[in-house]
């Protein structure tokens, strides 16, 4: 039986009036009830024990039949839009009750709902209506319409107190039954009994109370008196806007909790430096963002850098970071939080660390920060940004932070850190910069990660030994990675095995492993390049569409393995003629055949531009160089 | 005799609409006298524009007393007012708006109370240009506010009423030209919390204007 058929089941078991239990509950009610399950909330009302029952992310299934089988009987809540007190409100307007032993929730599910009456504060249908007149058309009541879909999109707004949280979208919050409000309606939770109430609930009754103290006869008498003098104040004609009424209901009271809550986490009251990313998860940014870290930590302390990630709440690679440097995961503590407020929350958070630096490396809100306020920031405060590569759009257009964030931020910045010389050379042409910009920006080598892993002559050994051709692919799934041509060339070298490693991160293209070609095998993702069978490849194999210096380029250099490479970004800087096979028609599936099979042609000539390679990249890109030159940028240290 | 209550109108480009506060400011200082509190009326026109002062060019015949300054920056527009108003209570008022007919001795009644660290405002604020908006300040006094908030965004506008010496001793911020609306406003009010003043509420009274500003959020 499948877990839904569970809960309906239990639906009909669940305690209820006797006149009620009778009744067999219709296909509707079951169908209500999944529209108004919501998993977080009530998560937040179970034990530790019992949350671990349910596992790490229970679904609407898992959590409706918890529900019904504990939930119910215990008067938890499991739906953000049912108010018992409001309920028993608006139930005694109908003259009605609900009867001893009866669970309100599934009573209203039964009844309430039939009587279209509104179990919560957070909602007014009349207001939904006037405010979003293409719902008068909506087939069911209004109130399903916020259930199933306004409650998890930002420009439905439910009630004279307004959307109830920031306005940011969540593109999964519908499927993960998280509404928007969420973050509000758990804000302050251990002040609330969250069976009854909540801080936004609380919130919005407020704000309730004092549009209606407008009724009160003192107050209305002021109204009219104000509009013999100026009637234009009823703005006839015009729908009324929300009301706004600090404390209650109102996003900068969380706001400001979870900023000194941030504080607190960190655990720190002023750092030196602060290093701003977006998340940590698998990119060459990621890996840079955690080598810059460590540079500036061995130049100061690593207790004077936080890392603060702003853009999305994931942290999945830690060890890139250096022990003992704080990290505080402000992007959670932002969700639902839309522009300008993330801004000024980052502005307020950094400005209370009182540092000497501030450096973004790819943070997308960081590099907001500098360009909107980068003036006053800059007063108080060094600003530094890490600059990799441009995006290419669709069309071929050019984007990113080098192109519209950069000219924004330019004036702001102390320094400008590249990885590549020549998006540096690109830069400063482009702009004609003159000397003294010129010198602000700085090309750094980014350091080798440490690896003993050495397997130059490794082609040579499985030529000789006659062992299958195999190619090695390794990075994310993604647009930029140009896994295609990998494709293309795998269908015109079919005796060549391609293992290709990594996983889509941004999920711009379709890859159905289904259709790829035989000769293709996905080996899942990987954690640190040394970790590949690099022994048992002939050559790596890159592609990307653009880029700054590739970390996988590098590391596949470090190795000593054979690389085909796309000359892109800073590429050439790395694969020449004489290092590697640099190949020039980028988007040419044959020109990539051609280099494996020119490669492959000449084993010897192939491992001695390997070994020079892996020379060259032991020499030039070491953890000691960038340490230094990141220790001249800094002034030779800190106090 | 000096005042109880100045109740200064700071007048810059309103144009017409200025006369229709005017209006509403000898409303609210007939009632306070009614109400036993001797007040004046003060018009400050700040670098206003010939509309602004066409408008208010009679209110000497209504009583006010009528100030002129070069200067348009409200900031140093509020702290000349409050210079030249005689009153133990300063009312600051905007000619864009309308004041309830209540709101001085409203005020006056809170501000009575702890009047060196009282900062007085209307319990409603009413905006209309894009529909009707109400937004409802809050009291310093409700356990739920948290001072930190006022880092993202303002609470309080000021259209206030306090003690003269409370604006002398906390005086208006002079914003330079790049300033949007309502940053004058949050300046202040970030002084204020850091001065140790209280904002509390006046019950039954309101302020109307067209527009809510950007930082009051």
């Amino acid at each position: 039986m499948s877990r839904s058929r569970q809960w309906a089941d239990r639906l009909r078991r669940t305690a209820s009036a006797p006149s009620a239990a009778q009744q067999s509950p219709s296909p509707d009610v079951e169908e209500r009830l999944r529209w108004c399950v919501h998993p977080r909330l009530y998560l937040a009302q179970l034990t530790s024990g019992e949350r671990a029952d349910l596992g790490a992310e229970p679904g609407v299934d898992a959590v409706a039949e918890h529900y019904l089988t504990h939930g119910a009987a215990r008067g938890l809540r499991v739906s953000a839009f049912f108010h018992p007190q409001t309920y028993d409100d608006r139930l005694a307007e109908h003259d009605l009750s609900i009867p001893d032993g009866e669970v309100p929730f599934l009573h209203w599910l039964r009844t309430g709902w039939e009587h279209r009456i509104v179990p919560t504060p957070l909602f007014d249908a009349d207001w939904y209506l006037e405010h979003h007149p293409v719902l008068r058309t909506h087939p069911r009541w209004v109130l399903h319409h916020y259930l199933t879909r306004g409650c998890y999109q930002p420009q439905w707004v439910p009630s004279p107190a307004g959307r109830h949280h920031g306005g940011a979208p969540d593109d999964e919050a519908m499927q993960r039954h998280d509404p928007l409000l969420l973050p509000e309606l758990l804000h302050r939770a251990d002040e609330h009994d969250l069976r009854e109430s909540s801080w936004l609930e609380e919130g919005v009754l407020a704000v309730l109370r004092k549009r209606a103290r407008l009724h009160s006869p003192a107050l209305a008498a002021q109204v009219a008196r104000a509009a013999e003098l100026e009637p234009g104040l009823h703005a006839p004609l015009r729908v009324e806007q929300p009301s706004v009424a600090p404390p209650h209901a109102h996003l900068g009271t969380r706001m400001a909790r979870e900023l000194a809550d941030a504080r607190e986490e960190l655990g720190l009251d002023q750092v030196d430096t602060v290093v701003l990313v977006p998340h940590c998860r698998m990119s060459g940014a990621a890996r840079v963002a955690g080598v810059l870290t460590d540079a500036v930590s061995a130049a100061t302390s690593p207790d004077r850098v936080a890392v603060v990630v702003t853009d999305l709440p994931i942290f999945e690679r830690p060890r890139l970071f250096p022990d003992g440097v704080r990290v505080l995961d402000l992007a959670h503590r932002l969700t639902g939080v839309a522009q300008p407020v993330r801004r000024d929350l980052l502005d307020s958070l950094v400005r209370s660390l009182r540092p000497r630096r501030v450096l973004v490396v790819n943070s997308l809100l960081g590099w907001q920060l500098v360009s909107e306020l980068g003036a006053e920031l800059s007063r108080v405060t060094d600003l530094g940004a890490y600059l990799f590569t441009w995006e290419v759009d669709e069309q071929g257009h050019r984007y990113g932070f080098p192109i519209g964030p950069l000219q924004q931020s330019l004036e702001h910045l102390s320094w400008l850190l590249l990885d590549s010389e020549r998006l540096r050379d690109e830069i400063v042409d482009r702009y004609l910069m003159p000397s003294a910009t010129r010198a602000r920006l700085h090309f750094l080598r980014t350091p080798l990660a440490p690896s003993e892993v050495d397997v130059t002559g490794v082609l040579e050994r499985r030529r000789s030994a006659g062992a299958p051709v195999r190619v090695l692919w390794a990075g994310r799934f993604d647009r930029q990675k140009r896994f295609d041509l990998v494709v293309e060339v795998a269908r015109l070298l079919p005796d060549v095995e391609i293992h290709a490693y990594g996983k889509p991160v941004l999920s711009d293209v379709d890859l159905h492993p289904d259709d790829l070609p035989a000769n293709i095998r996905l080996m899942g993702v990987y954690d640190g390049f040394d970790t590949l069978p690099l022994d048992e490849a002939d050559l790596l194999l890159y592609t990307s569409a653009w880029d700054g210096i590739p970390n996988v380029v590098l590391e596949g250099a470090q190795s000593g393995l054979p690389i085909v490479a796309s000359a892109v970004g800073g590429v050439p800087e790395v694969i020449t003629p004489e290092t590697g096979y640099p190949v020039t028609d980028v988007d040419e599936p044959a020109a990539y055949v051609d280099a494996i099979r020119t490669l492959l042609g000449d084993p010897g000539g192939a491992t001695r531009r390997a070994a020079t390679l892996r020379e060259r990249v032991h020499r030039d890109f070491t953890v000691e160089q960038y340490r230094s030159a990141v220790a001249a940028l800094l002034g030779g240290g800190e106090s | 005799m000096t005042a109880d209550v100045s109740a200064v109108l700071v007048a810059t480009g309103e144009g017409p609409r200025a006369g229709i506060a005017l209006h509403g400011v000898l409303d609210a200082a007939a009632a306070a006298r009614s109400a036993g509190l001797a007040v004046e009326v003060v018009v400050l026109l700040a670098d206003a524009s010939s509309g602004t002062r066409a408008a208010l060019g009679e209110a000497a015949e209504h009583g006010a007393r009528l100030e002129t300054i070069g200067v348009g920056e409200l900031g140093a527009a509020r702290n000349y007012a409050v210079a030249a108003a005689t009153g133990r209570y300063v009312a600051l008022l905007d000619a864009g708006g309308l004041c309830s007919a209540n709101w001085l001795h409203a005020a006056h009644a809170v501000a009575e109370a702890d009047p060196e660290r009282t900062v007085v405002h209307p319990e409603v604020h009413w905006f209309y240009e894009q529909g009707r908006e109400l937004y409802f300040p809050p009291d310093q006094a409700d356990p739920g506010f948290d001072p930190a908030m006022v880092a993202l965004g303002n609470c309080w506008d000021a259209q206030t009423f306090a003690a003269a010496e409370v604006h002398r001793a906390v005086p208006h911020p002079e914003l330079d030209a790049g300033a949007e609306p309502g940053d004058l406003d949050w300046a202040w009010t970030r002084a204020t919390l850091a001065a140790g003043l209280r904002h509390r509420l006046a019950p039954d009274t309101l302020s109307f204007r067209r527009r809510r500003p950007r930082t009051l959020r």
